[in-house]
């Protein structure tokens, strides 16, 4: 019976990442519907002059006992500046725009040359082009898949096409309703995955409060 | 006559075998346009040389290009097609928008084995210092606020962040880069994005076949950014000087070399009424420098556009030889016999070219390759061009002239031949010869002498703003100056390097060095891993890797397993596979070897004020403090005085061949006439405030050469035959005509030679008669 149940409970565990990654049945360079779809939520998510809002970072790794959890704000304007200010458990802000990475350290700022730490700036760029769903950045670099659900929810999924990339991230998927991205989960190959999720609307009650 | 008639026939197989070589060696003509070449290959000690050449060959080969338009998607767009049509070039060994990150990720996995050996300055001292815990703390910090993925790998590789910290001091990367949404590197200058191309040519940007395939590409490259709304290009690199010298250098040998035609043309017209003449007034010239020019070629095996440039110019002086026989034939007329005149022209013609080879070839004593060169094209184009007017002129110019000279400009003539001896004996000696005291007392006193190489050749004003700007977007450049390390075995250079580093530190502390880049800081001697090895351990016992595991609640088998690794002996990080992973770099450190001996170079930024660095290293065996610049200015000054000296061996070779035919007394006052006029221009130049530089010896050195002619033809004419007169005057303009209008040139080493020509050779006119003093009895030949 022991043994019974261990087994169920692998299979749970086996079935648990299929069921979130069934967009990966949905490709879209085969299907003109599905590309079409994407375009207009494309569209829609680049026309959007400023997006802004709170994140929670949870990183579930295999050599961790917990899952890491890191809370902040962001800000992504129309002219690609992109704020990323963590809060929790330290306080730590990034500021991108245009390839220029500067990391502000308890008042002290530095900038950040992409040779001294690659995967952070390919984090702010992929990431600018991922919240307003730049078709050209994210096509150049992924396999897409794509599925709408009920209730105006949506699913993307991004496969590399890079190797190199491929070494260090199997996948994405990215789910949303109408033109706003509510939860990006990343898979690395080895197992260990990171989930943001945002929150834009108590960013904007709060920004209304500071105004008034 | 006999001898006129056999050296004649002689000079005319001579000039056809001058056309034979000329037709054989035209085509294989090689030019190079490098400054420095016209200098000897002086070093000052072993390996400096080869480190020369190895910084050089990085430096001047790199070419850099920011484009910018109002759309940064367009200009994007334009440098990717700029990068193909650089690419298409057989000129650019390579043009990359991007960075190549292989041989990076290659670095950082070799020294991800090695991580416990690999510590930097900073590291080092703070874990001595005790900062254990803020070494943690930081490293804790930096893993858990990261965004995005690969943390496991970095906990794994680099769990405190001194791996990192190593990367970042070897490779600073440039200042102000950044990465675009194409991968591209974008830098912003002033606010406004550019796109940066960065190529890398395929030879030096000296060799004009490159030079000249490098323009053509750029241009059709560049083209299109610039044809965009807002497009813009700003560019650096040692390429852009070097066409930029050549523009100008062609700019000014068209402009100078127009202007001296027309006047020529011009006044030999006016002269001898005949348009015929003109061509024929050329032709020795042109015989002249053919011949100079393959003679350079199979001596030095190519030509510098420097000594294409002087040796013409000296060889032009060949026009004088065609005067005397136009002037001689001319003021003959009806009574003109070919063998007779040619025998009166035989003796100051053939004496001129003697003393004047003799005076240049004695620029090969100078020891400047370029020099050498200039020597040799101009002493056999001279010679050659003797060859032409004695072996051919006799033939195209045997029959009486048909027009004679202006009446007008006869007169003139026979006013000065009643008066010019008035030089020689003049009224009132005395007051002369004080007169004469008091502008050379005055002269020297204000005499300057410079042999800075910099004020000598001025780059282009916006060029060099261009490049400060392109410099201001991307940081510091490196210096030209650096330091030369040698030692007896690899091990030996890394403690050496090490030591320098230690007191290069101090002054980076100090804000009195912007940085410097140096193997040691790549690869630790074995003594330092040691020492790095012990600190790291220092470091783990105090705690600081258990920290950072307990912060981020690593599981158990994977703590272990990781503390276990980080505290395992290693092999130490060693010579050869860490120079391969490192030698594809295009930043890697400079190492060779030369006569068994290791030496490497230390290259420095942000370098204000070199004297620190010089008191710095001071009393550091086996380190040598280089300056390219201030070697070739010493070079240079070294050569000025051997110039100086060299003249005076000219003065004292001329006398020796002319002493047997005029006598002591006679050479005296021959000499004479030259060397007034030399010492009246370094006179004048220092009252006029222009420094003296080896530019102006050399001039000197032909102010000697042309004016011995001048002396000579009046002495062998007893001063009394207006046909030499004539002759000798327009000598004289054609010769400021040719050499007083690169006064005006831009490069100031080539004005400054101007200069002293146009004054020494109008002073060398002037002071002509002088040789008159002393005749006695008949010189002519026949």
């Amino acid at each position: 019976m022991k043994g019974f149940g261990r087994a169920l409970l692998l299979l749970w565990m086996l079935a648990l990442p299929a069921a979130a990654e069934t967009v990966f049945s949905y490709p879209v360079d085969e299907n003109p519907q599905r590309q079409q779809q994407l375009a207009a939520l494309a569209d829609a998510m680049s026309a959007t002059a400023r997006i802004e809002g709170r994140f929670t970072q949870t990183k579930r790794l295999q050599i961790l006992t917990q899952p890491l959890i890191s809370k902040g704000r962001f800000v992504l304007d129309a002219e690609g500046y992109f704020s990323w200010e963590i809060q929790q458990p330290f306080v730590q802000a990034y500021h991108y725009r245009d390839g220029e990475l500067i990391r502000t350290v308890d008042g002290v700022q530095e900038q950040i040359a992409p040779a001294d730490e690659p995967s952070l700036h390919g984090f702010f760029q992929f990431f600018s082009a991922l919240l307003q769903l730049t078709e050209a950045d994210l096509d150049g670099h992924f396999t897409r898949y794509f599925r709408t659900l009920e209730s105006d929810h949506w699913e993307l999924g991004l496969r590399p096409k890079d190797r190199r990339m491929a070494r260090v991230l199997e996948h994405l998927v990215v789910m949303g309703q109408g033109e706003q991205i509510d939860t990006v989960r990343l898979r690395e190959p080895s197992g260990d995955s990171t989930e943001l999720s945002f929150d834009y609307q108590r960013e904007a009650s709060s920004n209304s409060g500071a105004a008034q | 006559m006999k001898l006129t008639r056999r050296v004649s026939r002689a000079c005319l197989l001579l000039v056809a075998l001058i056309l034979l070589l000329l037709v054989f060696t035209l085509p294989r003509l090689q030019f190079d346009n490098d400054l420095l070449a016209l200098f000897p290959d002086s070093t000052d000690f072993q390996g400096q040389s080869q480190a020369d050449q190895l910084l050089t060959e990085r430096i001047t080969r790199q070419v850099f290009l920011l484009l910018s338009a109002d759309n940064y998607s367009a200009a994007q767009d334009a440098a990717e097609s700029a990068q193909n049509t650089l690419r298409a070039c057989d000129c650019f060994a390579s043009a990359e928008l991007t960075v190549d990150a292989e041989p990076s990720v290659a670095l950082h996995r070799h020294y991800g084995q090695h991580l416990p050996l690999l510590l930097t300055a900073q590291t080092r001292q703070r874990i001595q210092a005790g900062e254990s815990e803020q070494i943690a703390q930081e490293a804790l910090r930096r893993l858990l606020t990261n965004p995005g993925t690969g943390l496991a790998q970095q906990l794994s590789h680099d769990p405190l962040g001194t791996l990192s910290a190593y990367l970042r001091q070897v490779r600073p990367g440039l200042q102000g880069v950044h990465v675009d949404d194409r991968g591209y590197l974008s830098v912003r200058v002033n606010d406004q994005r550019f796109v940066l191309l960065q190529a890398e040519l395929a030879g030096s940007p000296y060799g004009l076949e490159l030079q000249s395939a490098a323009r053509t590409a750029l241009e059709k490259a560049l083209a299109p950014v610039q044809a965009l709304p807002g497009g813009e290009v700003i560019y650096a690199g040692a390429l852009f000087y070097t066409l930029s010298g050549s523009d100008a250098a062609r700019q000014e040998v068209s402009t100078v070399g127009l202007g001296s035609l027309l006047g020529i043309c011009l006044l030999l017209l006016v002269v001898f009424r005949s348009p015929w003449l003109l061509p024929l007034a050329s032709l020795p010239v042109a015989v002249g420098v053919g011949a100079g020019l393959s003679a350079t070629y199979w001596v030095f095996g190519s030509v510098h556009v420097i000594a294409l440039v002087f040796g013409a110019s000296l060889t032009g002086v060949a026009i004088d030889y065609s005067l005397h026989f136009f002037s001689r034939r001319q003021f003959l007329g009806p009574k003109w016999q070919v063998e007779r005149g040619l025998a009166s022209l035989l003796a100051p013609l053939s004496l001129g070219v003697v003393s004047t080879v003799a005076a240049y070839l004695s620029f090969t004593l100078a020891g400047f390759p370029g020099f050498s060169q200039i020597a040799v094209m101009s002493a056999t184009g001279l010679f050659a061009a003797y060859a032409t007017v004695m072996g051919l002129f006799p033939i195209l110019l045997a029959r009486p002239p048909k027009q004679s000279f202006p009446p007008g400009l006869m007169r003139c003539v026979e006013g000065w031949r009643r008066h010019h001896w008035r030089v020689a004996f003049p009224r009132r000696p005395g007051w002369v010869l004080l007169g004469l005291m008091v502008l050379l007392v005055l002269g020297f006193s204000q005499l300057r002498v410079t042999d800075d190489i910099r004020a000598m050749q001025v780059p282009d004003p916006a060029l060099q703003a261009m490049e400060d700007r392109f410099r201001s977007a991307l940081g510091e450049r490196t210096a030209l100056q650096y330091l030369l390390v040698d030692a007896a075995s690899r091990q030996e250079l890394l403690e050496q390097l090490e030591r320098l580093g230690h007191r290069l530190d101090a002054l980076v502390a100090d804000e009195q060095l912007g940085g410097y880049q140096s193997l040691a800081q790549w690869l630790p001697s074995q003594a330092r891993q040691q020492e790095n090895r012990q600190l790291w351990e220092q470091l783990l016992d105090a705690g600081a890797l258990t920290q950072v595991l307990d912060g981020l609640q690593v599981a158990a088998p994977f703590r272990v397993e990781l503390q276990e690794r980080l505290l395992a002996a290693q092999a130490p990080l060693d010579w050869d596979s860490t120079w391969a992973v490192l030698e594809p770099l295009p930043d890697a450190p400079i190492y060779f070897t030369e006569q068994g001996r290791h030496f490497s170079a230390v290259t420095l930024r942000g370098l204000d004020e070199p004297e620190r660095v010089i008191e710095a290293v001071t009393g550091l065996d086996s380190v040598h403090w280089v300056d390219p610049v201030e070697r070739t200015s010493r070079l240079l000054a070294d050569y000025r005085q051997m110039a100086g000296i060299l003249l005076l061996l000219a003065y004292a070779c001329i006398g020796l061949l002319l002493s047997g035919r005029y006598g002591i007394k006679g050479v005296l006052w021959t000499l004479a006439a030259p060397a007034t006029a030399s010492l009246v221009t370094l006179a004048l130049l220092a009252l006029a405030g222009q420094p003296i530089s080896v530019f102006n010896m050399m001039a000197l050195l032909l102010v000697l050469g042309i004016g011995i002619d001048y002396a000579l033809f009046l002495r062998e004419s007893r001063g009394s035959r207006c046909d030499t007169l004539l002759s000798v005057g327009l000598c004289m303009c054609t010769t400021v005509l040719s050499f007083g209008l690169l006064s005006l040139s831009s490069t100031a080493a080539i004005a400054s030679f101007g200069l002293t020509l146009l004054f020494g050779i109008v002073l060398g006119f002037a002071c002509a008669p002088l040789a008159l003093r002393g005749l006695s009895g008949s010189m002519d030949l026949d």
